[in-house]
């Protein structure tokens, strides 16, 4: 088990390394000049230079990297052009409310994810099967704008019945009354983002829960009576859910791309909302930071799904590659 | 002399397949040819806003313009882009697939790690930056989608290599003193067409996806129609919760989004049924 | 008919080692010895069989011979000139001199290929055929002599039986007008009756264009059917060569005459004892000293199992590898 959790450290560091290069590399790499991508037009020019200098512009490439590098030790990701704040700072703001949204959509898609795929695989080849295959096969084409628009549409401006947008109505109250609004102003945000990812997750848990259920060691148990079938049914649930919740885990890095459009759709105040603020200002410094940031998020959140597949499956858990 | 049932014949048995593969085919010749029957919107009219009917069957948007014609040329533009990122993605993935495939050597470990946590990666900030850096550009989007698109291509490339190197057919060819080019880009690529063939499906559909949403987070391209984009103007209109309601605005080109990736995803997963002898009833 | 035998074919003290996966980061390298010190000469216009069991390295041999995968130890000589693993010399034109028959009809041809296009292709990379036209008018040749009718040459192999695909097989490897022919397996994949039609075809084509062969196989009868002379491996090392006659008489080596003895006999009068071998097989990972046959071998003594036998010529271009081979001078 601790050689599992070493390598997947290990692996969890190596992505963040490789996000920090890419970033790097790209910014340098492209055709317009990096100064302008880095510096603010809008400072002095001695504040300019005094940039330039920090940041190492005028000097070979791997200066820069390691200038980088230490910038990022000391958890310095630069200044906002448009906001003049510490980006370190500006997301660190909105990083809670992301993180809200992605564990309340991870709670969804589990709760009502696994029971509709356990459905699916039992009631394998009839009509409610059929209807859920359908269903999923939308799913995963579904574009979130669509189906915030039709969200949005039916519920805030149809029924009324739900918030337009934002993460609470103004002015920002306290206590359980605070929290109540917040709760309702997460609701369509994370039925959008969710849908996906639900359509994922029902189609594994069907297709891994039918191969189980086939399984010698099932079969013999169901002929042996009534109450071991219960029991079978939730151990044959927990080996399903391992690539169920592995495929999640693959997912996550698309489910944070898809929250950046979520937010923006909702205007939730998180990490997805200040990308689009901060596109619309070509605010560089806050792209980048905000993309590395959500990619330590990604990893965090990886290595967390690890720790739940390393639960699940017994093989991992005791020992043994 | 034997006669094996065809490719062809199971594929066309699977309903969703053939759905699909229609849907693909309509909306190629719409985007296709539709932009010669429907002059590019441009400009602004005083028809603002005016609900389908029979002058306009999709209906205005503010400024005036055809939502049919505007939902045309967006065909035009959702092909190119999916075409010109899938000769992106196929010109860098398909090469580096198959060579890390066939050479199973420290230098093909190190780019199937690479790629592996490549596709873990949160792309869609890291193809903003890019957009956001290259300019507006419809090519550059492509171009940039192409960029992502190449990994996962690559992965599935590689793993039929590693399969397909190992036939006697492979090693007949080595013995006769074939090319490694050859090998690879004939032999070897032939027989990996399968798989390779559902991928690049998906990258259709996944890049029409990305550059819509791109397009509606404002980095789409100004001077060409594509859904994205109309949705994005619908959206800082307000349109989908002002009354009275544009619904036809904001609602055909997300239709037309969720047609086009259903029908290639529906194309691929039936493509991916037919070849695989485990999907065979 | 006594003609000076040319040698084609100088294989001298061939040895072809593959490393056996380190599990622990520390462990002394372990080898699989597929093949072990290998020598014969191999002469121009016969047909050489080497029969063995599955894991002789009988395959191995072949392909280390046509530097299909790289020789450990030893050298090849080819009409004179050295070839090992096909350096030093021009490893095109010596692909097209020497071909290989492969073992399973249903895996050697590529099946999207049309087989009029692959046998065309190495006519083409070797410039037998300059253009399309000029390779479609040879392979429907090739394809008559080989027993199929020029129009099948638009087909793909799933349309052909197991025979007729290694006829294919065999069409493919003569586009290149080789001299020299390994039969890997060649009709192990097929019906008996299908089997005794390529045999024939083999010895056909032999005349016709001149060819040596080198057969390669496990089921003694049909190794004796078409071989001149029979090479007999075990465990990867040679342990009897023999002309086929020779090889059913005396003097054998005791595996040879255990592997005799399994041949069916279609015969109600004397039926020869069967010999069963005891014992366990060796590991081929790093062998055991002494005879590599010992520990199954019925005849063996405390001598076999301390010190390896090494050839002794016991008839005309008859050589066994035992302890208890007497020798042509002995008495």
């Amino acid at each position: 088990m601790s050689r599992y959790l070493i390598r997947r450290v290990v692996r969890g560091l190596l992505t963040i390394f490789i996000s920090v290069s890419l970033t790097f590399f790209i910014v340098r790499a492209m055709p317009s000049d990096p100064v302008s991508l880095m510096v603010s037009p809008q400072m002095t020019p001695a504040a300019q230079q005094a940039m330039i200098e920090s940041y190492g512009l005028n000097q070979p490439l791997l200066v820069q990297y390691g200038k980088f590098l230490l910038q990022l030790f000391q958890g310095n990701l630069g200044t906002s052009f448009s906001k003049h704040i510490p980006v370190t700072q500006y997301l660190l703001e909105r990083l809670p409310w992301t993180l809200m949204l992605l564990a309340a959509v991870m709670v969804l898609v589990l709760a009502i994810g696994i029971p509709v795929g356990v459905l699916a695989a039992r009631k394998r080849g009839k009509l409610a099967d059929r209807i859920i295959s359908v269903l999923v096969t939308l799913g995963i084409s579904v574009f979130i704008p669509f189906i915030s628009f039709l969200l949005l549409y039916v519920f805030a401006f149809r029924l009324k019945i739900l918030p337009t947008g934002g993460a609470y109505t103004p002015p920002r109250g306290a206590g359980l009354a605070y929290w109540l609004d917040v709760g309702k102003h997460l609701i369509l945000p994370a039925v959008a983002l969710t849908i996906t990812n639900l359509a994922n997750a029902v189609m594994y848990t069907r297709n891994s829960m039918i191969e189980v259920l086939h399984e010698d060691y099932i079969r013999t148990a169901y002929s042996k009576g009534n109450d071991t079938k219960r029991v079978i049914r939730v151990h044959a649930l927990k080996n399903a859910m391992i690539p169920t919740v592995t495929v999640i885990g693959l997912q996550i890095g698309t489910m944070v791309g898809g929250a950046v459009v979520t937010e923006t759709v909702f205007s939730w105040p998180g990490v997805g909302r200040l990308i689009y603020d901060a596109v619309n200002a070509l605010d560089y410094p806050v792209l980048q930071g905000a993309f590395l940031l959500l990619a330590v998020a990604v990893v965090v959140m990886n290595f967390l799904t690890d720790l739940a597949v390393a639960w699940l499956d017994p093989r991992i858990r005791l020992g043994g590659q | 002399m034997k006669q094996r049932k065809s490719t062809l014949y199971y594929f066309f048995r699977n309903r969703n397949g053939v759905l699909g593969l229609c849907g693909v085919a309509l909306i190629m010749a719409i985007g296709l040819i539709g932009p010669l029957f429907l002059a590019k919107p441009q400009g602004y009219t005083t028809d603002i806003l005016v609900a389908p009917g029979a002058a306009h069957w999709l209906g205005t948007d503010s400024l005036g313009l055809d939502i049919l014609a505007e939902l045309v040329w967006g065909a035009r533009t959702s092909l190119y882009v999916s075409v010109l990122a899938l000769l992106v993605a196929a010109a860098i993935g398909l090469p580096l697939g198959l060579v890390s495939g066939y050479f199973n050597n420290w230098f093909s470990g190190l780019i199937d790690g690479f790629i592996d946590i490549f596709l873990t990666i949160p792309m869609l900030p890291l193809m903003i930056i890019m957009a956001a850096i290259m300019g507006a550009n419809i090519t550059n989007v492509a171009l940039i989608l192409g960029i992502f698109s190449w990994p996962s291509l690559a992965r599935v490339t590689r793993n039929s290599t590693l399969k397909i190197r190992e036939m006697q057919y492979i090693e007949a060819a080595n013995s006769m003193g074939l090319s490694k080019m050859r090998i690879l880009f004939r032999h070897i690529l032939l027989n990996a067409s399968g798989p390779v063939f559902v991928n690049l499906t998906l990258v259709m559909a996944s890049a029409v996806l990305s550059e819509a949403s791109l397009s509606f987070l404002g980095l789409g391209d100004p001077t060409t129609w594509s859904w994205g984009t109309m949705l994005k103007r619908a959206w800082s209109a307000n349109a989908v919760i002002t009354s009275p309601n544009p619904w036809w605005w904001w609602l055909m080109p997300s239709l037309c989004i969720v047609l086009y990736v259903v029908c290639f995803n529906l194309f691929g997963m039936a493509l991916n049924d037919t070849l695989n002898p485990k999907g065979r009833s | 008919m006594n003609e000076a035998k040319t040698p084609l074919l100088q294989v001298d003290h061939l040895s072809k080692f593959f490393a056996v996966k380190r599990t622990k980061l520390f462990e002394p390298r372990r080898q699989v010895h597929a093949v072990e010190d290998v020598s014969f000469t191999l002469y121009e216009g016969e047909t050489l069989g080497i029969v063995g069991e599955s894991g002789s390295g009988k395959s191995t041999l072949a392909r280390a011979i046509l530097a299909l995968t790289p020789v450990t130890a030893g050298s090849v000589q080819y009409r004179g000139a050295t070839i090992t693993d096909f350096k030093n010399c021009d490893a095109g034109a010596l692909r097209s001199e020497m071909q290989m028959i492969f073992q399973d009809p249903y895996a050697s041809l590529n099946p999207k290929i049309k087989i009029g296009d692959a046998i065309a292709e190495p006519m083409r990379r070797y410039g037998f055929a300059k253009t399309a036209k000029e390779a479609s008018v040879k392979v429907k040749e090739l394809l008559q002599t080989i027993g199929l009718q020029p129009e099948v040459y638009d087909r793909y192999p799933h349309e052909f039986s197991g025979g007729q695909r290694q006829r294919i097989g065999i069409a493919r490897a003569l586009a290149t007008q080789p001299r020299l022919l390994f039969c890997d397996e060649s009709v192990s994949a097929l019906d008996v009756s299908v089997q005794a039609q390529i045999l024939n075809l083999f010895n056909e084509l032999k005349a016709q264009r001149n060819l040596t062969y080198v057969f390669i196989g496990h089921d003694l009868a049909v190794v004796r059917y078409i071989s001149d002379r029979i090479l007999v491996m075990y465990l990867g090392k040679v342990m009897e060569i023999a002309p086929y006659d020779a090889l059913f008489g005396q003097d054998t080596h005791p595996y040879t005459q255990a592997l005799i003895s399994a041949v069916p006999e279609p015969s109600v009068h004397h039926r020869q004892e069967r010999i069963l071998l005891t014992g366990d097989i060796p590991s081929p990972v790093d062998p055991p000293s002494g005879c590599r046959f010992c520990q199954r071998c019925f005849k063996a003594e405390a001598r076999c199992f301390a010190e390896e036998p090494g050839f002794v010529e016991v008839g005309d271009g008859h050589y066994v590898r035992c302890h208890f081979a007497k020798g042509r001078c002995e008495g």
